[in-house]
């Protein structure tokens, strides 16, 4: 085996279920994240980043195996994905001298936390459904593993948080009386609703969450309000593995990339927790930094980026072959500067193999299994409240959409016992 | 709103029709200036399915140690957390990891316990061992300009905001706070003393106290600021704080608790709130 003399480190983190602007970099003002707004300032920024699946355990599939959840056959929790692909830390064992370290929420086929994951050495699992206590043991044991690592060896270290994953717990007590004055002295501090909350038309595609159909406008406010509180803690915990990283004169020769599995409905469409192919469940934070490697300060708002792209990505910094199948493309030539080609579409799945998501760099198209579809511009339109799917005008627009699904169906490797998507065939076509 | 899409909010009442308060420690006699031990076992009210609390568990213990020192100049506040990791595998074998973190941290006896100094130890563990690769040692202190820190032979900074203290000497200072003042105190927070949390503010809320039986009468102090949820702290009429909540996680005093996680250790995790059924 030939070794590539430049190889740097290799920093994974990622958080759970963030919507993509809940971070400060953006300029949102009810959340203060200054270690995530720290990477941001020293790389580079993607708004158009797309999970592959706006659920955990499919998203992460796509992060480690560099396939879409159908292909790996993770479509919902829990599930274990086929045995003949690689996944990012056997691949790396296997074709470098890298030494792999994983801590945190695994969920990439079978449990969250597991102290098995192939190819990585496991620090710590976390715990399952309660960030709050558990991340900051990831955090410690990552901080801990970097202070007295092997420096002869570069290392790929993924560090996976779960908040502000615990939304899910926490919803279930915002529509109860919180009591005039539970929290006194919050009123200020709690977020307006989101512009598209609601609106006249919500396509029935929109899954309205029983668990906030009663909810007061304080309600949804004191949601965001515990949302946004939610991520700081994790960007505290961002902050403890960086520190350590710096502290320890590993950041000039680390690569670090920050993103997240799925968003969180955040109340756009009333819609708490995940599951929808609309941006806000489906479109995450991506921030690729590289001290004297990448640019910084870079905020690219043109790159299509997909969950996908994470595993061909640290392949080509690190010297190593590509898995054959892999979806995704390297970022290596956007982040560097040099005339990497720019993707036409990146693409998403959900709701257990029944819907499928085209983004391409104007449009949003949705397809359902039922013959549903939804077409959004998303630069006229990124609240995606006018559905053009029965626009006469838009045809054409929706044509070429759903021939570019059935393409990118067409070279899919499902994995055994995956249904195909049959892309709708309706008027127009 | 319906009954089965709601949770009740985790308030010492609930927690004691959970059962999950028992069995409380004897309140005997307690003088929050003097010195004591507190013993709270952690748990979490986590949900199958939308409401109830089929997965609610005990994730650790944190016991804290509050001894006067000799100078008579604040007091040492000795603290051991040990929190258990969810690491099963899809075979369905039990969690077998942990994290504890051990630390003295010495402590002005001011309103707000603001340590002055500390040593810390955070260890890792799995299958009854410890990994030795991970575990870190390091101390502090106050600095003019917030706190500093030393692992090995070299100190690292922190800048934060005066006045400020840790998660941990708020379990202590609340138990001396005054509960007739109207006035909040704000502060900024080093949690785990590393990590900075600006605008906190603490602060009586009366609209949250209650009586349990058995255990009388507990009054309610609130924080919330940036990076935490809002955190109620239930003391009782002797001022030793029973029980700490911020939305599905608590601390609930218990004199087993230290037994309880090496249980967990041993056995799996205890499901529910004791009894591990």
């Amino acid at each position: 085996m030939t070794m590539p003399k430049d190889q740097p480190n290799i920093l994974f983190i990622s958080t759970d279920q963030q919507h993509f602007e809940a971070l400060s970099a953006p300029g949102n003002p009810h959340v203060r994240t200054p270690n995530m707004d720290a990477l941001a300032a020293c790389g580079v920024r993607f708004t158009q980043s797309y999970s592959t699946n706006p659920l955990c355990g499919p998203a992460r599939t796509s992060y480690f195996t560099g396939r879409m959840p159908s292909e790996a056959g993770v479509l919902g929790n829990e599930e274990l994905y086929r045995d003949d692909l690689p996944t990012m830390g056997e691949w790396f064992r296997e074709h470098s001298r890298y030494e792999t370290v994983f801590s945190g929420k695994w969920h990439a086929g079978g449990p969250p936390q597991t102290y098995r994951v192939p190819g990585f050495d496991v620090l710590v699992g976390g715990i399952n459904r309660c960030g709050i206590i558990g991340d900051a043991s990831v955090a410690a044991s990552c901080e801990s593993w970097l202070r007295q690592r092997d420096r002869s060896r570069p290392f790929l270290l993924a560090a996976k948080l779960l908040q502000p994953h615990d939304i899910c717990e926490t919803i279930r007590f915002v529509g109860s009386p919180l009591g005039p004055g539970r929290y006194p002295g919050i009123e200020g501090d709690l977020p307006p609703l989101p512009a598209n909350f609601e609106y006249e038309g919500m396509p029935a595609i929109c899954q309205v969450s029983p668990q906030s159909a009663h909810w007061t406008e304080r309600d949804w406010r004191f949601y965001l309000y515990s949302f946004y509180r939610q991520v700081e803690m994790v960007d505290a915990e961002i902050g403890r593995i960086m520190r350590a990283l710096d502290e320890t004169g590993g950041l000039d020769e680390t690569i670090v990339l920050f993103t997240v599995d799925h968003g969180e409905g955040l109340g756009h469409r009333r819609h708490v927790t995940k599951g929808t192919l609309f941006d806000e469940c489906v479109r995450v934070p991506m921030i690729c930094a590289g001290p004297g490697r990448f640019p910084a300060g870079v905020v690219d708002r043109e790159t299509l980026v997909s969950g996908l792209d994470i595993l061909p990505t640290f392949c080509d910094f690190a010297g190593l072959p590509v898995p054959s199948g892999c979806r995704g493309a390297s970022l290596a030539g956007v982040l560097t500067g040099g005339a990497a080609p720019r993707r036409q579409a990146v693409f998403a799945e959900a709701s257990n193999n029944r819907q499928r998501m085209v983004r391409t760099l104007r449009h949003k198209y949705i397809a359902c299994r039922d013959g549903t579809e939804c077409l959004f511009d998303m630069v006229d339109d990124p609240d995606e409240v006018r559905d053009l799917s029965g626009d006469a005008g838009s045809r054409g627009v929706l044509c070429a959409h759903r021939s570019l699904l059935a393409q990118w169906e067409s070279g899919l490797d499902l994995a055994p016992g995956v249904k195909a998507f049959a892309v709708p065939d309706g008027p127009g076509t | 709103m319906t009954a089965d899409t709601l949770a009740p909010w985790l308030t010492p009442q609930r927690l004691q029709e959970l059962g999950a308060l028992q069995p409380m420690s004897p309140p005997g006699r307690f003088d929050p200036e003097g010195d004591w031990v507190n013993r709270y076992r952690m748990w979490a009210a986590i949900a199958r399915g939308r409401i109830d609390y089929g997965q609610s568990r005990m994730l650790g213990h944190l016991v804290l140690r509050r001894t006067r020192r000799p100078d008579g100049d604040g007091f040492t506040l000795s603290l051991h957390q040990k929190v258990v990791m969810d690491e099963g595998d899809p075979a369905g074998r039990r969690p077998h990891g942990w994290h504890e973190i051990d630390a003295e941290i010495r402590c002005r006896c001011d309103e707000l316990a603001r340590p002055v100094s500390w040593r810390m130890r955070n260890r890792f563990g799995r299958d009854l061992a410890i990994l030795d690769h991970l575990t870190m040692q390091e101390q502090g202190a106050k600095t003019a300009d917030g706190a500093a820190y030393t692992i090995g032979d070299e100190t690292f900074p922190i800048h934060i905001d005066t006045p400020w203290t840790s998660d941990w000497s708020l379990f202590e200072a609340v138990q001396r706070l005054d509960g007739t003042a109207d006035e909040p105190l704000r502060f900024e927070l080093l949690e785990k003393l590393r990590l900075p949390k600006p605008g906190q503010v603490i602060r009586r809320n009366p609209a949250l106290d209650c009586e349990l039986a058995g255990i009388g009468p507990l009054r309610c102090f609130s924080q919330t600021g940036h990076g935490i949820l809002p955190v109620d702290y239930w003391r009782d009429a002797a001022g030793r704080l029973r029980i700490v909540v911020t939305l599905h996680v608590a601390w609930i005093l218990d004199e087993q608790a230290e037994e309880k996680t090496e249980q967990m250790l041993r056995d799996g995790v205890l499901r529910k709130f004791e009894g591990g059924q």
